[in-house]
């Protein structure tokens, strides 16, 4: 292990700072990044956790159909995205040094670098369902948990909100895959599945908006947005709030509308 | 419900709330009128998305044809009387030779029992040899 430098790498250098901190070579952590994570994904989509996830889709449509004469979903094909390394990389400089508290030192639980970066952050692996209206979320949500609960698998369900007008629900999978080390060995990954789950309107929306999130997540704008009108950040934060408002008020008529019939 | 009729809807993709939901409906019929049903057909279409959806729900039994509209959503269903053989019948089939078929099949039969009444009849992929028979054995003209 190098010495280390109180001087904090940017962003920059952090690469070749990672690699003399860590003493795994830059190339080699990528190319190791890159096969690992393409061979867990065809496990991920081997396992019975994912399976059962896949098989609920056209149940809980139809199951919906039937509570409230609409669609919930537009597809039921999913595809698992995987974490860029450029990104893996940005994320893992946000851990081990940006937000490190105890700089120059590792932060709690250890330098975050590979081979195990793969089971410290559950988007490596990520994908997005969107659903018809805001209810679908939690609808979908308990049937899926059901079903992939009745299989042994494992999963997790946090509905985000943020100040920045951020709403999801983030649904987390859980596995382990065999995978090579730097060895050639084969090694057990834990890995987890992020999985988005937002309505279209707020996907189509995000889509539009992304550059200025993008911006905000690299922190370039110190702003205070709230006050800012002129800002972009005004703009996007608050229509993230209002679509939220207006789909949640759908959903309200929509339900009031079907108690006055029954 | 009769083993036939659900290796039918598993044929033809159902999922299991739409099989429950499809034997929840036999039953009301049942209740209502407790002849039996000899053939079911389950009118479908496939989205731009490619999810495959099913419409209504037609029982076939006792000389007439009972359509749930809208079997997903709604409770809504009549009779027709098939006692008469039909004064006509049109045949709209794509890419469905009436031997194979593959995902763009689809064939829709719009026949005229007695004027106006009639049916519409709609299937997607594997349900065209479904349909087909159904033609055959309930909406021959000969």
């Amino acid at each position: 292990m190098a010495t280390l430098s109180t001087e904090k790498p940017t962003l920059g250098n952090y690469s070749a700072w990672l690699a003399d901190t860590t003493e795994v070579g830059a190339v080699k952590s990528e190319n190791h990044y890159k096969t690992v994570t393409t061979q867990i994904v065809t496990q991920i989509t081997e396992s019975a956790g994912w399976r059962a996830l896949i098989s609920e889709l056209p149940e809980s449509n139809d199951a919906y159909k039937i509570a409230h004469k609409s669609q919930l979903l537009k597809d039921f094909k999913i595809k698992i995205l995987i974490k860029p390394y450029a990104s893996l990389l940005n994320k893992s400089y946000r851990n081990n040094v940006k937000n490190n508290k105890n700089w120059p030192s590792p932060p709690d639980g250890g330098w975050v670098c590979a081979p195990s970066w793969i089971g410290s952050f559950k988007d490596v692996f990520r994908t997005t369902i969107t659903v018809s209206y805001l209810d679908g979320i939690q609808f979908l949500y308990e049937r899926i948990k059901t079903a992939i609960e009745s299989v042994g698998s494992e999963c997790e369900f946090d509905l985000n909100s943020t100040l920045e007008g951020y709403y999801a629900g983030h649904f987390v999978l859980k596995g382990a895959a065999k995978v090579p080390d730097f060895d050639f060995g084969i090694v057990s990954q834990e890995y987890s599945v992020e999985i988005q789950m937002t309505t279209h309107v707020k996907e189509a929306v995000k889509s539009i908006l992304h550059p200025i999130y993008e911006k905000a997540r690299l922190g370039y704008s110190e702003k205070d947005w709230q006050w800012d009108f002129s800002c972009d950040e005004f703009i996007a934060n608050n229509l993230g709030h209002i679509i939220h408002y207006v789909e949640g008020m759908i959903v309200r008529v929509r339900n009031e509308h079907e108690g006055a019939k029954s | 419900m009769s083993e036939d009729h659900v290796d039918y809807f598993l044929d033809i993709g159902m999922s299991q709330v739409a099989i429950n939901r499809a034997n929840y409906l036999r039953d009301l019929l049942q209740r209502v009128s407790p002849s039996k049903i000899e053939d079911i057909f389950i009118s479908d279409s496939i989205s731009e998305e490619g999810i495959r959806s099913q419409e209504s729900m037609w029982c076939f039994g006792s000389g007439r044809v009972t359509e749930f509209k809208n079997m997903m959503t709604s409770v809504n269903f009549d009779f027709m009387s098939l006692e008469i053989r039909p004064v006509w019948v049109d045949v709209v089939s794509q890419d469905y030779d009436f031997e194979e078929v593959n995902d763009k099949s689809r064939l829709v039969v719009n026949t005229v029992i007695r004027h106006p009444m009639g049916m519409a009849l709609k299937a997607t992929r594997n349900n065209c040899p479904h349909l087909t028979r159904i033609m055959q054995r309930w909406l021959s003209v000969l």
